[in-house]
């Protein structure tokens, strides 16, 4: 009996793939904002850094939907309310104990490995040396945290999750964060055992207080709706406090609509990691290729969760186009808006990147000219040799195979620059160089007079440092983009969402369970979340070398470019006409979609959406 | 024109089993037509294909004369519907959910709108998650009828309402809109609603329609014989006259249902199929959906 009031509890069944995904994306944008303080050069306090995987899944667990106890059949079974009250709480540390053991494992790991780095940030060694401490007070003022909410009205099956709880809630998790700051950091077992034994007498107290039988409401009140009149009820809106038909839209099919303030920002991350700036502010700026698959796993899961609640929605005279629009077209404004902030900042935060053109002097082991390898040129044959201003032929050699590429396909530097070679020909590459990578060359004699100096025994150095100042020196300088990277990043995402979507939207016949279309929907988010960990896979396994193949993208951007009658905007007219037969089918699909309506379970399967 | 026309229409959710099984249905205007059937019958599959929510496997569906899923727009502005799962999304108040209803409907009848909110004694702008069901569902009447649709589709509307709330819930939409001239076509398990507010009858067993007929023929026109068990050793025999639909054996007696007058039916039982000691009797709404669902096909 017992077994299966645990099995089906109703908060066991709320621990569902989106709030251990909520808990760990939420714990990677909390390092990954303190990762870039922290290589920005600012100072962060290290035990901050470590709380970061304590405080996330304690609030999750605080205001989650983990306030059932029991459900109303149970309270009509022969078993006692403490027995329930015991369930809830078995339940809740089950589900706890697994968020905060994932959270600081995955902390813990993130932080040893940084620590463990060849070059390692000072406040990471130091976030280490803390992790001990985390642990062992983290579970202590866990315990706390645990009793306080279990404690609220424990005569109730179930807490109303009202404004009172709300701030109950939040204010306990505050507490149990300060209790965690300010005691935290003393060593030793003594301090987190005391705070654990009065979490067990205030649990202990609380089952004294529970009775015999759970009830469904206690006492309380609430006062009586304003009264109205007809005509105030009927009266049309004035637009200003209409809402949006696509906002009601996906408010009515989304089962947890909050979930969309959660999802929002994730949105965006994932649109500014595919811009050049916020790869550029982690020193891979060329990165944000390998994001494509995450991209489509997000838009993908904002546009089909909705159709499992559609139902109540299909007897409006609303035509599914407008329906699909609804799905699509807000998320991808707003991705796109993200985009186009990230793309802003990459263009005018002069800060964001660092210098790109470095002259390293004969002696240097890295010498000659060098630049970031996304402006390398590619090639499927011996890079063609140059014709110097003096005549001489030099030829660039092939830099780096590109593993992962069909046909031998090379990166090189066309702005090669041999060992020996005079001023005149490293300026002359330099300007070459300058006028690839900036919306304007510098001249050669620019180079000449302020960045080269011929040293006694005739080889060129840089006059300063190696990292030539350009963008220092030449605030009107910007650093060229790459107007092909985002038709070819549309693409690919576009073409994985529609093919997604077509294949899920299959399951939408009235004659397939709706547990099937669930499990379609888990398989299709485990195959675009494969796309983008296999990247990685098939790089460590030697198939691919994403070293290269990621600069290789923007070479291939740039090939393709100049390839497209009309430039990038032919590049965007191509892509259109690529995506449009798969929106049509998307279309056609959408139209003869079944959405009857289903009932709603709560099953591990019936969560995922 | 006939306001809905459903020609052989066949759908099944599972291969072999099929919900509806050619079924005809024609609707006139102005008729107000109960659909009665026990779960699973087919009655929401049939409101559902007449809606263009779902596509029958075969036949045909023209409703005012359109096809609803070849222009599903034309006809979703000209019919009203409400089912127990057509929820309104809970997090409007009701002038926010009656605000987008008449947006959505082109042809809002502000004046109906004041009439049924009256009615209706609507005295609070509340979320509609804070409303009891009963509240809920009239809101959900009032925003699927104000734009006057020709047609109304009124799937078990009244499911789970008290029998006051039921009552006055299904006068407002049948009677009141009836009387106006829509046509409306509802499902019920309720035979006094049926028998109260219907001018004709469809009754859905099996996939297939086993009576399509006005009201006051349905209750003069078929009647239950009783037949002693001993007396009656061969169903199969019974159930093989034409005007025979169901026999069942219930305790010591055979029932048989015959579309016919009950004098008629006596005579046909003694006569034609040499019973003796049957007696015949009429059937009210309820307890011929119970013989005819409990007994075998003709």
């Amino acid at each position: 009996m017992i077994r299966t009031l645990w099995k089906h509890h109703p908060s066991r069944n709320m621990l569902a793939i989106k709030w251990l995904g909520m808990s760990a994306s939420t714990l990677i944008t909390w390092q990954g904002i303190f990762t870039y303080v922290l290589a920005k050069g600012h100072s962060v306090d290290p035990w901050l850094l470590a709380l970061g995987s304590w405080f996330i899944p304690a609030l999750i667990l605080a205001v989650g939907p983990f306030e059932g106890r029991a459900r109303e059949f149970s309270l009509t079974l022969p078993v006692s309310g403490r027995r329930l009250w015991l369930l809830h709480l078995g339940t809740l540390a089950y589900i706890g104990g697994f968020m905060l053991a994932l959270s600081m494992g995955l902390q813990t790991l993130v932080i040893k490995l940084f620590a463990a780095a060849s070059d390692p940030m000072p406040a990471m060694t130091e976030a280490a040396g803390y992790l001990d401490n985390l642990w062992l007070h983290g579970v202590a003022w866990w315990l706390i945290l645990l009793a306080a909410t279990v404690s609220d009205r424990p005569h109730l099956a179930a807490v109303a999750r009202d404004r009172r709880w709300l701030l109950r809630q939040i204010a306990t998790v505050l507490a149990c964060g300060a209790g965690l700051i300010l005691l935290g950091r003393i060593d030793g077992v003594l301090a987190p055992l005391a705070v654990a034994a009065v979490g067990a007498i205030w649990l202990h107290q609380t089952w004294r207080r529970v009775p015999g039988s759970l009830l469904l409401t206690d006492l309380s009140v609430s006062s009586a709706p304003r009264r109205v009149s007809s005509e105030q009820i009927l009266r049309p809106l004035p637009w200003w406090r209409r809402r949006p038909f696509w906002l009601v839209v996906l408010l009515h099919t989304s089962k947890h609509p909050s979930m969309y303030l959660v999802a929002a920002p994730f949105l965006a991350l994932v649109a500014l990691w595919n811009t050049q700036w916020a790869p550029a502010q982690v020193g891979s700026e060329h990165l944000g290729f390998f994001y494509l698959g995450i991209t489509a796993y997000m838009v993908f899961t904002m546009a089909a969760s909705p159709l499992f609640r559609l139902a109540p929605l299909d007897a409006w005279p609303v035509s599914r186009d407008r329906l699909l629009a609804c799905f699509f077209v807000p998320q991808l404004l707003f991705m796109g808006l993200a985009y186009a902030g990230g793309e802003f900042m990459a263009y005018h935060d002069r800060d964001s990147g660092s210098e790109p053109l470095v002259f390293n002097a004969a002696d240097h082991e890295s010498a000659g000219l060098r630049m970031p390898a996304h402006y390398f040129h590619l090639t499927t044959e011996e890079p063609a040799a140059i014709t110097a201003p003096d005549g001489s032929l030099i030829q660039p050699p092939g830099d780096w195979h590109v593993k992962g590429l069909p046909g031998g396909v090379t990166l090189y530097k066309p702005y090669y620059t041999p060992t020996g070679s005079d001023i005149d020909l490293v300026a002359w590459q330099l300007e070459r160089a300058s006028a690839d990578i900036f919306d304007s060359a510098i001249p050669a004699a620019e180079f000449k007079e302020r960045y080269l100096t011929v040293r006694a025994d005739g080889t060129v150095a840089p006059r300063g440092e190696a990292v030539l100042p350009l963008l220092a020196d030449h605030p009107e300088l910007r650093v060229r983009r790459f107007p092909g990277l985002a038709p070819l990043q549309v693409l690919i995402v576009g073409l994985l969402v529609q093919l997604g979507y077509v294949i899920y939207l299959g399951f939408f016949r009235s004659h397939v369970s709706s547990r099937s279309r669930k499990i379609a929907f888990g398989v299709g988010l485990g195959l675009y979340m494969a796309v983008h960990i296999g990247q990685f896979v098939l790089d460590i396994a030697g198939v691919i070398d994403i070293d290269s193949l990621a600069p290789a993208t923007f070479a291939l951007s740039d090939l393709i470019v100049s390839w497209a009658p009309g430039g990038a905007w032919g590049l965007w007219v191509m892509v259109i006409l690529i995506l449009w037969p798969g929106h049509l089918l998307v279309r056609h699909r959408f139209r003869r979609a079944e959405f009857a309506p289903v009932r709603e379970g709560d099953s591990f399967v019936d969560v995922l959406g | 024109m006939n306001v809905l026309e459903l020609r052989g229409v066949t759908r099944a959710y599972e291969k072999g089993v099929n919900v509806l099984d050619n079924v005809d249905l024609t609707v006139a205007q102005g008729e107000v037509i109960g659909l009665l059937g026990r779960n699973g019958a087919g009655k929401t599959t049939l409101l559902r294909i007449a809606m263009g929510l779902l596509e029958p496997q075969g036949g045909s569906v023209s409703v005012l004369g359109l096809d609803p899923r070849q222009q599903p727009l034309d006809v979703k502005r000209q019919v009203g519907y409400v089912s127990e799962d057509q929820t309104l999304p809970s997090f409007l108040s009701v002038t926010e959910a009656i605000d987008l209803h008449r947006r959505l409907y082109p042809g809002w009848d502000d004046a109906l709108a004041h009439e049924l909110s009256s009615r209706f004694q609507m005295k609070s702008d509340q979320k509609l998650k804070n409303l009891s069901k009963g509240q809920a569902r009239q809101v959900s009447l009032l925003c699927a009828v104000c734009h006057r649709p020709p047609l109304l589709l009124l799937d078990e509307p009244a499911g789970g309402l008290d029998p006051a709330m039921r009552r006055e819930f299904l006068e407002t939409a049948i009677q009141m809109l009836g009387e106006s001239g829509t046509t409306i076509l509802f499902s019920s398990h309720h035979m006094t609603d049926v028998e109260r507010l219907a001018s004709r009858l469809v009754m859905i067993h099996d996939g297939q329609k086993w009576i399509d007929s006005d009201l006051d023929d349905v209750r003069e026109g078929y009647c239950l014989v009783m037949i002693p068990a001993d007396s009656a050793p061969d169903s199969a025999a019974i159930l093989s006259h034409p005007r025979c639909l169901t026999v069942r054996r219930r305790d010591d007696a055979v029932r048989a249902v015959f579309e016919l007058e009950p004098d008629e039916a006596l005579r046909v039982a003694t006569g034609e199929l040499g019973l003796t000691d049957a007696r015949s009797m009429p059937l009210n709404l309820e307890d011929m959906f119970i013989e005819l669902v409990g007994g075998g096909r003709s």
